[in-house]
């Protein structure tokens, strides 16, 4: 048994000891975490630790109890926000890597000051895209900052 | 990794009576790594509730990174920053992304012993020594070379307060690859330090051309080139499928002679690798 | 006709992105029920081998395992996985599960379970007893090898394809205009090089993912991340004989294609287990087994010969391909046509020309579509050797280029001679801006500022470009077909059967009928690629779905206007022509209604009756977008190492409906080509293995690798396209490995022929030419 507050809601689940968040979310219904590699390499399953990006495949579940976790559900409407800049600079495509990006760029603009290209780089390389070619995605981030301002 | 149980002990004495008590039993740091084995492990060993090996602690002498700091915790670090030029928060900030990097811990690295380790070759090259549960001190060469790898439990990587200088180059394919090769190059008062790692073998020193290197009044053009053309020929290197020995060689070479031309210029302040 | 557009042409954010990014139930894994059984499949470890006995007992023991299938359980029928039109131009050579395993990765037998725990561990206890052969891994050897990837009766080309097995051919080719060799003889000058390309992995984020369940009206209902989910339908019928009418593919939102999601792959595992137990099942592909069982680009060898007259008349190019399809024959013969069909047209003011070549089996995994289709490979060729014969004739390439390339209003016999799988359809290019293209990107890149090189210490900077054509869509064979809708309240829905894989063609045709129905884009819902409600369409491959789907889409709005209007003049009680509409209200000379009373009346009140309008399109061209792609790096001699500062596009896709997303697809091309150029390796052991498996070691670009990227698109108007539109999918990824095969000439002038482009190679190139000197 662990319990967890997830997305502004203390929740108990039963695991196993080995199981990764991602299945405990997934088995839950909050499907956001996806999977996109089996060797912690793709950025697709970041959910925030305590406010902090991690990859949910690799993280046992037993492991984040007391813990915060959020995942994109619980920042919808940053989420919804950015993706009107993704919209803008024609960023976004399959959008798998989307919510995992969307829950870094949460996390940057909660720990950064003055966030430039390198700091969204430094944030973004983590998170693997084959669609869209990267350079929209930064140009989308930094106008959605700039326009939170 | 299939884990039957997983136990989450409080004291170091309790977690390596654990550790000890059946082979399969092991100790989970960040887990990333673990996670892509195909081990079944009867009792995996959390370590995350032991308080003493968190975090970095500067002493009068020593400077602490407990084993289950986190590689991102470690980047950020302001008194690592200044330590050799940030040759270690550089390094560590090269190895993939941010969530990855607020997962695995420094322990987890040093004890997988990877080849490609970025963190394995800046140890190398400054004072630095491991603090174990069990078997107590080893400097961080004796760890290499100890094989197989005794069952023990990491606390603590002491780094000795020095002033020094530092080069750190990875050499990789894209952000999120392992290194074709690493190094890491110090100067202080005691002399030079030159490790190469991801050889594809884990870092090791070049060794004859420290000792030349210490014992040259000045370092011009003349000194460096012979310096790396020894480190080239003491420096094991290997085929693996990112590059032919011969491509490291011919990385070696060129890296050794730009760092060391970099460590004989810069100040201390200014380390960035070129 | 040109007139100012209010929806097309307008940069538009696409429909779903909102959606996606807040993490809503969208893809295939996301809709599979709770209690589907899980299924995984058993992998042949050998490269090539027969099943001599296969032991399942143990595996069914364990508790909580539904089933477990091998070949016995399959009736052989033979089959081509590619998602092609039908008779498809692949050659019918596998089975669902068959006694022989031909790749690393091939299916050995199926387990369905509770979990995936279960499933894991019931895979790990069967045990199969392999006669192992020694398998042909090297493509240049395995054309009339004594080991015979097919050995087996039973598989058979639908028509003639080149196809013959007893010499382990998938495919052959061959076509000549005029007498090449006799002209290569006469000409002044002549290059000849061979070009090598790699196995480049789709890596689509989304895994291959496919859900089965049995609905209460006890139809076959599969949910599946596929590129043609009316070709999925069909393939699952013939192969399991279950009539096409119990199946209904839907394609949710399908997390990238690329062409990997073309073909087939669980689904027929799924319906088979679905149908056995009438129990819903799922599978989900490891990274592991996207890499290593489903499908790669086709690596090729391409020997040019090239010949030209000293002040640089191009006067025959001559090409032989070998092309290596691995296992299973999957687009064999149309990818290695492309290689040649949509490069050699390039320059079309030669005197003669020839393509021909061969596909042949070996025991890898196998090749399929992907994104660029040959043409990517044929480009790396033909843009490196005109830059070598530039050289050679000491003379500018762009010079070489302008003096020789195809132009508007212009044609190349090879339209006609070569299609895809048969023959092609003559055509004269009505929209050619490469003139344009090329230009302005000399521009924007200030080619000329850093032409050939500037070198500071060991880094040295330089620039090299390619330019390209592709298609839009495969004439008289790919149909596409929409339907609108319109419902109470005056909005409307538009059914396609094309599938949006995150290119956003949902949003593009929205816009298309948005623009044919002078609404705004909010007022037109789409839904996209469900079996039972859409109408057909071929599939999104081949460029296809803005030009073929697209013009369904503007027909179809145009059918629904008419419509419309016929009730409108009725209400207004005048003459059709005597309507004015604007989107929203109907006027004649002293009367109006809006559509939403209209559509209100025609569903409650008065002649109630439901408008529906369908229309379909086949192309009877396929009018290739072009472009010119220029980069810009900065090489470190002493090391070899490059870091990419610009890529540089400038397009000709006509009017791209969506700018955004027709940038996202250019960018997002040029990236990918740029991983095919440069990261991406796909070496295998001498026993076959993938050695790049896994994301760890397969290296696709990352945001730090692409930091600039600049794209424009060239004014341009194609009549035939809906609203002017030609494709754009596939053009961006054409030019970046032989822009940078050049680029690193210019830098360094060494000439590397074999992708991907590492330090290591062009170092080692250094040394030898120094050496040399
Ligand atoms: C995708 C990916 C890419 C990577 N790329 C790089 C790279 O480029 N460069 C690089 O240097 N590293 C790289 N790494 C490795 C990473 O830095 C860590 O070394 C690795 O993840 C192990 O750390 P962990 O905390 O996850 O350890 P775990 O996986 O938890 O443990 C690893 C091993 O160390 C043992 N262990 C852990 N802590 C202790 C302790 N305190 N005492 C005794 N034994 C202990 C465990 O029992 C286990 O055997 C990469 C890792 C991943 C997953
Ligand atoms: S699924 Fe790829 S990093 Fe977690
Ligand atoms: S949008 Fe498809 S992976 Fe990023």
């Amino acid at each position: 048994m662990v319990t967890f507050e997830l997305n502004g809601q203390i929740k108990s689940f039963h695991i196993d000891q080995g199981e990764f968040l991602i299945d405990t979310l997934r088995r839950h219904h909050v499907v956001s975490p996806r999977r996109g590699c089996d060797t912690t390499s793709c950025g697709v399953c970041t959910v925030l630790i305590d406010d902090q990006p991690m990859p949910s495949c690799a993280l046992l579940t037993a492991r984040v109890n007391d813990k915060k976790v959020t995942t994109v559900e619980g920042i919808a409407d940053f989420a919804a926000e950015l993706s009107a800049y993704f919209g803008k600079e024609g960023a976004d495509q399959c959008g798998f890597c989307n919510p995992g990006i969307a829950l870094s760029v949460y996390a940057m603009a909660q720990t950064e000051e003055n966030i430039d290209d390198d700091t969204i780089r430094h944030y973004l390389v983590g998170h693997l895209c084959r669609c869209s070619g990267y350079v929209s995605q930064t140009k989308a981030i930094k106008a959605f900052l700039e326009g939170r301002k | 990794m299939n884990i039957d149980n997983l136990v989450k002990p409080t004291s170091l004495t309790e977690a390596y009576k654990l550790l000890t008590a059946d082979q399969s039993n092991t100790v989970i740091a960040g887990g990333a790594w673990l996670k892509m084995s195909k081990r079944t492990i009867k009792n995996g060993i959390d370590l995350t509730a032991i308080n003493s090996l968190k975090g970095i602690k500067e002493e009068a002498d020593v400077i602490r990174i407990g084993s289950m700091t986190t590689l991102s915790e470690i980047e950020r670090d302001e008194t690592l920053k200044q330590y050799y030029s940030g040759i270690l928060p550089q390094a560590i900030a090269q190895i993939m992304g941010v969530g990855l990097r607020n997962l695995v811990t420094i322990g987890g690295n040093i004890m997988s012993k990877h080849g490609f380790s970025d963190i394995a070759t800046p140890l190398l090259a400054l004072p630095c020594t491991l603090e174990f549960h069990h078997q107590g001190i080893l400097s961080f060469a004796e760890f290499i070379e100890q094989k197989p790898l005794k069952k023990d439990i990491l606390k603590a990587i002491i780094l000795e307060k020095q002033d020094g200088r530092g080069y750190f180059k990875k050499v990789k394919k894209t952000a999120l690859d392992f290194a074709i090769l690493n190094l890491a190059l110090t100067k202080d008062e005691n002399g030079f330090a030159l490790a190469i790692g991801s050889r594809p073998s884990i870092a090791m020193n070049a060794k004859e051309a420290e000792t030349y290197l210490s014992q040259q009044p000045i370092l011009n053009d003349t000194v460096i080139k012979k310096a790396a053309t020894m480190a080239l020929k003491h420096v094991k290197l290997g085929d693996n499928p990112r590059a032919s020995k011969a491509y490291r060689s011919a990385l070696l070479e060129t890296y050794m002679l730009r760092g060391l031309h970099h460590l004989n210029q810069t100040n201390p302040q200014e380390g960035a690798s070129k | 006709m040109k007139t100012k557009m209010a929806t097309v042409n307008q940069p538009h954010a696409s429909k779903d992105g909102k959606g996606i990014m807040m993490g809503r139930k969208a893809y295939t894994d996301d809709l599979a029920p709770a209690d589907a059984l899980i299924l995984k499949v058993l992998r042949s470890p050998h490269a090539f081998a027969k099943i001599k006995s296969i032991d399942t007992k143990n595996a069914l023991k364990i508790p909580g395992v539904e089933c477990v299938l091998t070949h016995k359980d399959f009736k052989r029928n033979a089959h081509t996985r590619a998602g092609q039109g039908y008779p498809e131009p692949s050659p019918h050579d596998k089975f669902p599960i068959d006694e022989y395993v031909r790749y690393i990765g091939d299916e050995v037998a199926v387990v369905a379970a509770i979990d995936e725990k279960t499933a894991i561990k019931a895979i790990a206890a069967i045990t199969v007893d392999y006669d192992v052969f020694t398998p042909v891994t090297d493509f240049e050897k395995a054309k009339n090898n004594q080991t015979l990837v097919h050995p087996e009766d039973g598989i058979y080309e639908m028509f003639p394809i080149g196809f013959d097995p007893k010499k382990n051919l998938a495919a052959g080719y061959h076509m000549e205009v005029a007498d090449v060799e006799k002209t290569l003889k006469e000409s002044d000058v002549v290059v000849e090089e061979s070009f090598y390309t790699q196995a480049q992995a789709h890596v689509m984020l989304e895994p291959h993912t496919v859900n089965a369940q049995i609905d209460y009206n006890d139809r076959l209902v599969i949910h599946s991340a596929t590129q043609t989910p009316f070709h999925v339908r069909r393939i699952i019928s013939q192969v399991l004989e279950v009539p096409l009418s119990k199946i209904r593919v839907i394609k949710p939102r399908v997390g990238g294609g690329f062409g990997g999601k073309q073909a087939i792959h669980g689904e027929i595992l799924a319906a088979k287990i679905t149908l056995l137990t009438g129990k819903a099942t799922k599978m989900v592909y490891t990274r592991k087994e996207v890499f290593e069982a489903t499908y790669t680009r086709h690596p090729m060898r391409l020997d040019l010969k090239i010949g030209a007259t000293k002040d640089g008349k191009i006067t025959a190019i001559d090409c032989y391909g070998l092309s290596d399809t691995g296992a299973y024959g999957e687009h064999a013969l149309t990818v290695f046509m492309v290689t040649g069909s949509k490069v050699l047209p390039l320059y079309n003011k030669v005197d003669a020309v020839r393509f021909h070549g061969d596909v042949v089996y070996t025991n890898r995994t196998p090749a399929g579509a992907y994104r660029g289709y040959g043409a990517i490979q044929g480009n790396f060729a033909l843009e490196s050797i005109i830059d070598m014969l530039a050289a050679k004739l000491n003379m500018d390439p762009i010079k070489l280029r302008q003096k020789n390339m195809i132009a508007e209003g212009e044609t190349s016999p090879i339209f006609e001679i070569m299609g895809e799988g048969t023959e092609g359809t003559a055509m004269y290019m009505e929209t050619c801006k490469l003139d344009y293209c090329l230009t302005r990107g000399l521009k924007l890149s200030q080619w000329y500022h850093t032409y050939p090189r500037k070198v500071h210490g060991d880094k040295v900077r330089a620039q090299g470009m390619a330019i390209a054509m592709q298609g839009s869509g495969i004439p008289y064979i790919d149909m596409g077909a929409a339907t609108i809708k319109l419902n109470d309240d005056g909005f409307y829905n538009l059914m396609v059967g094309a599938t949006d894989i995150g290119q956003g063609s949902d949003t593009i045709l929205a816009q298309i009928a948005a623009e044919g129905l002078k609404t705004d884009l909010e007022n037109v819902a789409v839904y996209s690629s469900d079996s039972d409600l859409t109408p057909f369409d071929a599939g999104a491959y081949a460029s296809s779905t803005t030009y073929v789907s697209g013009n369904a889409v503007y027909k179809a709005a145009k059918e629904m206007e008419k419509m419309l209007l016929k009730e409108a003049a009725r209400v207004l009680k005048v003459d059709i022509d005597a309507i004015d509409f604007d989107g929203e209200t109907f006027k004649s000379k002293d009367d109006e209604i809006t559509l939403k009373d209209l559509s209100n009346q025609l569903y409650y009140n008065d002649e109630q009756k439901q408008l529906t309008a369908t229309a379909s399109y086949v192309g009877h061209k396929s009018p290739p977008p072009f472009m010119a792609g220029i980069i810009a790096i900065e090489v470190d001699k002493a090391t070899g190492e490059f870091e990419v500062l610009d890529y540089t596009s400038v397009v000709d896709c006509g009017v791209p409906i969506n700018p955004n997303l027709a940038k996202g697809q250019v960018e997002g091309g040029i990236v990918q080509g740029l991983g095919m150029a440069a990261y991406e390796l796909a070496d295998r052991t001498k026993n076959g293995k993938l050695i790049q498996a896994d994301l760890l070691n397969y290296k696709i670009p990352t945001t730090m690798e692409i930091k600039t990227l600049t794209t424009e698109f060239a004014a341009s108007y194609e009549e035939s396209g809906p609203y002017g539109a030609k494709s754009v999918g596939e053009i961006g990824i054409d030019t970046p490995p032989a822009a940078l095969a050049n680029a690193i000439y210019n830098a360094v002038g060494v000439r590397i022929t074999s992708l991907p482009i590492t330090p290591e190679k062009i170092l080692s190139a250094i040394k030898e030419k120094e050496n040399m000197q």
